[in-house]
């Protein structure tokens, strides 16, 4: 007995060492920073590499033969497109000099002259008409110029491009890395992207799949205002996010993309490190099946956007790393119109009363994986306030999508990531055509699909504004879906660094980043 | 003995064929859509159905099974759902970087776990096999992921001392070597313990120790040859599952191994790839398993009677 407490006195010992290694003495603190002034002084030199963790492998560096991003990080460093974002989403020339529209479906576009590609040789109206073909045969990238019907080669350096039929995000299509011009020559010589050649600011070193992605700068680069800024960029794939962001304390990576959400305070109180963040396009929500009852009656629907309480599902599933949201597309999205559903529980039951459930009803609520499951948990707990008795069933995800594009659900959580241009999220989500797709909400209303169409034909921005804010003001009036919240990006950056940008699809412009 | 390992190299071909069947039918009956699933969300129905009927979705899975088949034959796995790439080629990437883990980790836990199981066996109750046996109860309970993130924040966070995950250079192996060599240990190291004390009861240990013959050549020569054929099975089977099993560890470590793939893979249903990564556990393992067979040969002459 003697020898057994001895035994578990020392077992107490030595896990106690442990847990004084785990938490930072401020020794270690002081030493950290001491080996990071060491480090700022060889800045003096200059840093030559940058190194980015990303949360998982890039799947292609054919930039025709991804869909992610990823892949996106990588391809627009290696490559370009005719036209890119700004950190606003708007529509800026890249390799175009200039454009112009002889009529609703035709677009002159001409490239600027003396673009060299990394083996040397010039870009030309050729390789642009290739490019942009190869694109529609490319399984991954095929939906992207879906719109267009043909692709002339005018002169050296000016394409025609047709579009089926008068399309407003047209060059927003564009600036989708799977528009991006790649060398004919090379495309066709059989070496499968395997060493790529494109024209970007960065040039193609190494891919250890699973590990890391090698660029070195391109000193040929044709845009002098947008040269590379580091003589080389290391992609390091690093999938736990925990050790995600150690690798940035420890000064492993510089920059880390998509910071865990509960590691934002630490990067925030440390010195050395500085925190960025941008709202996503992302928005997640409660979607009610408007083809089962009682989902059915809208203002049971209108019912609900008054009983959930969006800052406490925002603080329990993303640490409070976002803002809520009260429409359905995000708020960095063109058109965007908030409603003025607030979290008001004696409104909800009122309503609830109206439509005939003064005692409220049961009813279930669907999930997958852990954070839609903790949502949907802050969700029954305010359901139950107002009457409501919600069951919550986590299903697989790949089930999951299948029983809802079937309509098999009641209520489910669920969330969408937005392409830069309005019309990808609300011809798939709200479009009847969508019903069997992903339009779970199963909403089939005309006058949706009346301003879905016009808002896509409309050339005119302002209008287009119009149009969305009346679909917002009317989708939030049919009220599917209880919009939730817009995630933030999160990018956690050593202080040292200048130049780190975000657009709403995260870490931006990479090229820029230096120290 | 040639003849036995000819034989147990052709065995290997129903196991290989059983294998293959069973994943590739319970893939085929899992959810989701491998069509809609490559176009991603933008895809129209029309583009889905086409590209259903081109990579040969809609034969009965029996039908795809059979060209499965027909390609691995001639050395053909496929290529990926996902990234369109060679599916041997990646697995050729990746298998090194696990088989490099696994046998580092198994290095290290045969040192350290056969020399405790042999001292703890030989003074059994004393405070050392106590404290022995009780780390290697701790060491098995505790989980590979967690004993990775603690080892990062020790070694690497708070000490600097080795990198906290990728692949560049031996200090990179040795924290996830170690990590992935913690529960294997331990259940080495109980094995050896329970193997030898068996043993070194038995009459011929009490002669030989009659004789006059040393304690340590007693231990080393009398009891732990004989000790040694559980342990080895253990060993063997250890390093099977490490070979497959190592997803945990090379995820917290960011380590580019197989098993990070075929999870990856899985969520994808990138079922060439998956297949891919499966055959080669399978082979893998079957392998383990025909070395341990003919280790037992030289430790145990008996055994080795057996082989023809």
């Amino acid at each position: 007995m003697k020898k057994l407490l001895s035994l578990l006195m020392i077992m107490a010992l030595v896990i106690g060492t442990m847990a004084g290694c785990s938490s930072p003495a401020p020794e270690a603190t002081t030493d950290q920073t001491g080996t990071e002034t060491a480090a700022t002084d060889e800045v003096a030199v200059k840093k030559e590499e940058l190194k980015i963790a990303l949360a998982a492998d890039i799947t292609s560096l054919d930039p025709q033969g991804h869909n992610d991003t990823k892949s996106e990080r990588v391809s627009f460093l290696l490559f370009n497109r005719l036209f890119r974002l700004n950190t606003d989403f708007e529509v800026v020339p890249d390799l175009a000099e200039s454009w112009e529209q002889p009529s609703d479906t035709e677009w002159v576009i001409k490239i600027k002259e003396g673009v060299m590609f990394h083996d040397g040789t010039e870009m030309k109206a050729s390789d642009v008409k290739y490019s942009l073909e190869r694109s529609l045969t490319m399984p991954k990238v095929q939906h992207v110029l879906a719109d267009v019907a043909s692709v002339e080669v005018m002169d050296d350096y000016t394409v025609k491009i047709t579009t089926n039929i008068p399309f407003a995000p047209f060059l927003y299509t564009l600036v989708h890395a799977g528009a991006s011009i790649v060398p004919e020559a090379y495309a066709t010589s059989g070496d499968e992207f395997a060493n790529p050649i494109g024209s970007g600011p960065y040039t193609f070193a190494e891919w250890v799949s699973g590990d890391r992605v090698a660029l070195v700068k391109n000193e040929n680069y044709f845009d002098a205002d947008n040269m590379g800024q580091m003589s080389k960029i290391l992609f390091k794939v690093i999938p736990e996010g925990t050790s995600r962001t150690i690798a940035l304390e420890t000064g492993e990576v510089d920059v880390v993309d998509e910071l865990p959400s509960n590691d934002v305070s630490k990067v925030e109180e440390a010195a050395d490190l500085t925190m960025y963040a941008s709202a996503s396009t992302r928005i997640d929500y409660l979607g009610m099946n408007t083809q089962k009852a009682p989902f059915d009656n809208q203002t049971v629907r209108q019912a609900f956007n008054y009983a959930v309480d969006k800052e406490s599902v925002m603080l329990v599933a993303i640490d409070g790393t976002g803002v809520p949201t009260a429409s359905i597309l995000a708020p960095s999205m063109l058109g965007y119109k908030a409603s003025d559903y607030d979290y008001n529980p004696e409104k909800a039951m009122e309503l609830l009363a109206q439509a005939g459930y003064p005692d409220g009803f049961e009813m279930t609520l669907w999930a997958s994986g852990d954070q839609r499951k903790r949502m949907a948990e802050v969700i029954q707990a305010n359901l139950m306030e107002v009457g409501i008795t919600a069951t919550i069933e986590m299903l697989e995800w790949g089930t999951y999508i299948d029983s809802l594009m079937a309509g098999e659900g009641q209520a489910f959580v669920m969330g969408w990531t937005s392409n830069p241009d309005p019309d990808s999220t609300l011809t798939p989500l709200y479009y009847s055509g969508s019903v069997g797709g992903m339009n779970f909400t199963r909403i089939e209303d005309t006058k949706v699909d009346e301003l879905i169409m016009a808002g896509r034909a409309e050339m005119d921005l302002n209008k287009r504004v119009e149009i969305y804010n009346e679909l917002h003001a009317y989708g939030m009036d049919q009220a599917p879906l209880v919009p939730l919240f817009t995630k933030n990006n999160l990018v956690g950056a050593n202080a040292g660094l200048s130049g780190v940008e975000l657009s709403p699809q995260g870490l931006w412009n990479i090229e820029k980043i230096t120290y | 003995m040639s003849k036995y390992i000819l034989r147990r190299l052709l065995m290997m071909i129903p196991v290989l064929l059983g294998v293959t069947f069973l994943v590739f039918f319970i893939i085929s009956l899992t959810p989701g859509d491998v069509a809609s699933m490559i176009l991603g969300n933008g895809a129209t129905q029309e583009s889905i159905i086409a590209l259903r009927e081109e990579m040969g979705l809609n034969d009965p899975t029996i039908v795809q099974y059979g060209s499965y088949m027909k390609d691995l034959l001639t050395g053909d796995m496929g290529n990926s759902y996902s990234t369109g790439k060679a599916v041997s080629g990646e697995i050729a990437q990746r298998f090194p970087n696990t088989l490099k883990l696994t046998v580092s980790a198994i290095i290290l836990s045969v040192l350290i776990s056969i020399p405790i199981g042999v001292i703890s066996a030989t003074r059994q109750y004393s405070l050392f096999d106590n404290i022995g046996m009780i780390v290697a109860l701790v060491g098995i309970s505790m989980p590979s992921f967690w004993v990775g993130l603690i080892l990062i924040i020790a070694f690497s966070l708070n000490l600097g001392w080795f990198p906290s995950g990728g692949m560049e250079g031996i200090m990179s192996l040795i924290l996830p070597a170690f990590t992935l060599a913690i529960a294997s240990t331990a259940s080495i190291t109980r094995t050896t313990r329970s193997s030898m004390l068996e043993v070194v009861r038995q009459d011929y240990i009490n002669t030989a120790k009659a004789k006059g013959v040393s304690r340590s050549v007693v231990i080393r020569k009398h009891a732990l040859k004989n000790a040694l054929i559980p342990a080895i099975t253990v060993i063997g089977l250890e390093f099977g599952v490490l070979l497959g099993g190592a997803v945990l560890t090379e995820t917290v470590f960011s380590w580019p191994g197989i098993g990070r793939l075929m999870v990856e893979s899985i969520q994808r249903k990138d079922t060439p790839m998956i297949l891919g990564c499966i055959i080669v556990f399978a082979i893998a393992f079957s392998l383990v398993n025909l070395l341990i067979d003919i280790l037992y040969s030289f430790i145990d002459p008996r055994i080795k009677a057996n082989y023809k």
